[in-house]
Formats: structure tokens, C-alpha cells, sequence
């Protein structure tokens, strides 16, 4: 069973390899349920939103207990991005970097309590899971930004998170905050890894720092990437090869 | 000074690279190929043997000699993946000064690079930047259109 649905301003696509029956049905509402309810709380563009009450009155707003955990992993990401990876722009705090993929983990952790064999697509970022001794995977085209209907390159995974980061759809969403500029190259940096949020996180941190972003995922234990930049060249970290078909 | 010690060492590494390099393009002049067998009746393999004027570098670790660089030995590893040299591990540098220790951390891998290149669309999933609900409907109405 398969469905889209656009919440949070993005399609989300969920499919779940199982006969169809109550269960299955009542975990699609659940999952899709459960991003609206994120979207409502913490979308920046909703003024009743606990990101909007945060930012309408920083010193006596008490966060929630959710909020507070989301809060406190960007807190984490921005010391291990070296500031990279920032939710403070201009004395605003805006978390939807996270929140998108702190989702998307709670989501899996939803479905995964019944089905092994499924994935969760949130505009872009994936997650996808095949059973234990399962000799299937997933197969995941990485879009080129230079033509959007073009793949160009094919990943396999069984299990695991795939995110890119790019600026070729929400133009210049993506800037360094360390220098405040828009980066204009790379265009496109994918990266693999165990956990969406970690996956994301790199990316967007990676991303911002240019070029060199492939260098210091190289580093990392965990992640594997590719790079875009603007002459259509590919960059790829050295075992990021496993993953392809 | 700092800038002699730094010149220094910057000229031992490419140049112990450099040794390294040729050492492994002269060992590897001949190349080995196993042809891939779709046939599964034929049970004989081919081995074919190229003359290869390019540089091809066996895959594994190698680990060069340890060369003496002024303000101590330096020693560097090379790591070769699908036959390209994919990173250089120093194993041993001066670190008794903070100018070595800094170009010790600026060393970085040598990543492999390509063209971009479209492939079969035949995909399960897509991962690109954040699609919007917008940026969605615009390529379901196009690919509508097509199915027209």
C-alpha cells in the first residue's frame, strides 16, 4: 500500500509492503496524522505554533517537553557542525531544519512497531527498512538539480536514511552562517547514513560549508556523500560506491 | 622560520607521495582482468592481460618508507580503492613543533570525482532538496500531460 499526502508544505509518501488490512490502514492514518500534529506545533508560518509563541516571547515562553528535546539536539548538532549546522537567525530561533527529520524518525519508529519492509519519503529525505535476512532493497534515485525529471545516480539500501541538500528547489534556503552568505555551490550534497536525523543534519551542515563540506564528511564515521557542484562534477566520499547499483 | 618548516614538510610529503606513486606505477604495469561471465554455461574464465600505458594502482594499504624530513621522520600510507588512490594516511610526522602538527591536520583525502551522468529512471524512491507541495504538483501535471 502506497499514499502521498502534501502536509507541511511537502509531499509525503509512505509505502508499506503488507496486505491490506485494518492495521496497516489505521498506521497510515497514525503516520500521517502524526505530521500534521508536528506541523501544527511547530510550524514557523502558524502564529499559534510553539515556535511562533517561542519567538513572540522568548523569556517567559516555557517550552514543551517536546520542544525542549527538539531544541536540545540542535543545541548538540550545532557543536559537533562546528556552528554550522545554527537554528538562530537574526535573534529568531527556527528549528524546522530539525523538525523535518526529527518527524520523519518518530514516524519510523511508528510504523516500525508492526512492518519491516516499507519507506517514508518526506520531500526529499528518506527512510527505508527491509526485513532481516531480506535479500531486497531499495532502490533510490538521486534527482539531478541541473534537470529535475533526470536521475543520476542509483542507490541501493536496505536499511537506512538518505538526505540532500540542495538550493535548486527552495532557491537560496541554504546559507553559511558563519559568513551570512548564500551558497551557491555546491548544488546538490547527498548523504547516507543510519539515522535521518544525523543524515539531514551533515548534509545541510556540509552543504553550507561549500565545497569543502565533502572533506569533512569524509571524516565522520557513519555517513557516506555525494557531491554536485555547479560544472557537474560529482565528489563522492571513499566507500560511497558500496551503495550503488 | 615558521615558514621554511612549513615549506619543508609540504615538500617531503608530495615528495614521499610522489616515490610512493611511481613505486606502485611500476609495479603495476600489467593489469589483470577477469571479464565478467554472463554465459552460465561456459565455465571456462578468461583471464586477459593488458599492457596498460595508464597508471593502475592495486587496491589495499600501502605503507611508504620512512623519510627523513629535516624536523624528523615522516612516514605516509596510501590507500587505494577501484584502483585509484583514494587517501594518504601520515603515519608518522614531526610533532614537536605546532606548525608540523597544523599541516598534519590539513592533509585530506584525495576523493573520487566524475561527471554527472543520467541514469535509468527505473528507481523505487527519489532523494533531492526539500520538494515543495508546489514544486510536486508542478511535475505530476507534467507528467500527466505526457501520459495524455
Amino acid at each position: 500500500m502506497k499514499q502521498t499526502k502534501l502536509i507541511m508544505a511537502m509531499p509525503i509518501t509512505l509505502q508499506v509492503n503488507h496486505d491490506q488490512d485494518l492495521l496497516l490502514h489505521q498506521t497510515f492514518q497514525r503516520v500521517f496524522r502524526y505530521f500534521e500534529a508536528i506541523d501544527e506545533k511547530f510550524s514557523p508560518y502558524k502564529s499559534r505554533s510553539q515556535i511562533s509563541r517561542l519567538n513572540q516571547n522568548s523569556a517567559h515562553y516555557k517550552p514543551s517537553k517536546q520542544l525542549k528535546e527538539i531544541l536540545r539536539i540542535c543545541d548538540d548538532y550545532e557543536r559537533k557542525t562546528n556552528g554550522y549546522f545554527q537554528i538562530n537567525y537574526n535573534g529568531i530561533v527556527d528549528p524546522s531544519g530539525l523538525v523535518k527529520s526529527y518527524a520523519i524518525n518518530q514516524a519510523y519508529s511508528i510504523i516500525k512497531e508492526h512492518y519491516d519492509d516499507f519507506y517514508l519519503e518526506v520531500g526529499g529525505d528518506i527512510v527505508v527498512s527491509k526485513p532481516v535476512n531480506s535479500v531486497q532493497s531499495w532502490t533510490i534515485g538521486v534527482r539531478n538539480p541541473f534537470e529535475l525529471d533526470q536521475i543520476i545516480k542509483v542507490i541501493v539500501l536496505q536499511n537506512g536514511a538518505i538526505a540532500t541538500s540542495g538550493n535548486y528547489i527552495k532557491k537560496n534556503h541554504i546559507f553559511n552562517p558563519i559568513n551570512g552568505q548564500i551558497v551557491a555551490n555546491p548544488v546538490s550534497l547527498t548523504v547516507i547514513g543510519q539515522s535521518i536525523i544525523e543524515a539531514d543534519v551533515m548534509a545541510t551542515a556540509a552543504f553550507a560549508m561549500g565545497p569543502e563540506g565533502i572533506n569533512w564528511l569524509e571524516k565522520l564515521n557513519g555517513l557516506e556523500a555525494y557531491m554536485i557542484e555547479s560544472d557537474q562534477q560529482a565528489t563522492m566520499t571513499s566507500c560511497f560506491e558500496e551503495y550503488i547499483k | 622560520m615558521k615558514k621554511i618548516v612549513v615549506s619543508v614538510l609540504i615538500i617531503a610529503v608530495i615528495l614521499g607521495y610522489g616515490l610512493l606513486a611511481r613505486r606502485y606505477y611500476q609495479n603495476n604495469k600489467l593489469k589483470f582482468t577477469v571479464p565478467k561471465n554472463n554465459s552460465a554455461k561456459s565455465k571456462q574464465t578468461k583471464v586477459v592481460v593488458h599492457q596498460k600505458t595508464k597508471s593502475v594502482f592495486q587496491n589495499g594499504n600501502f605503507i611508504g618508507q620512512s623519510a627523513n624530513a629535516y624536523w624528523g621522520n615522516v612516514q605516509v600510507e596510501a590507500i587505494v580503492q577501484a584502483n585509484h588512490l583514494s587517501g594518504l594516511n601520515i603515519l608518522q610526522y614531526p610533532n614537536s613543533h605546532s606548525t608540523s602538527v597544523y599541516i598534519n591536520q590539513q592533509v585530506l583525502p584525495i576523493l573520487k570525482k566524475e561527471a554527472i551522468q543520467k541514469q535509468s529512471s527505473k528507481v523505487q524512491i527519489i532523494s533531492g532538496a526539500t520538494f515543495t507541495s508546489e514544486a510536486f504538483i508542478q511535475s505530476l501535471a507534467s507528467a500527466l500531460r505526457k501520459a495524455n
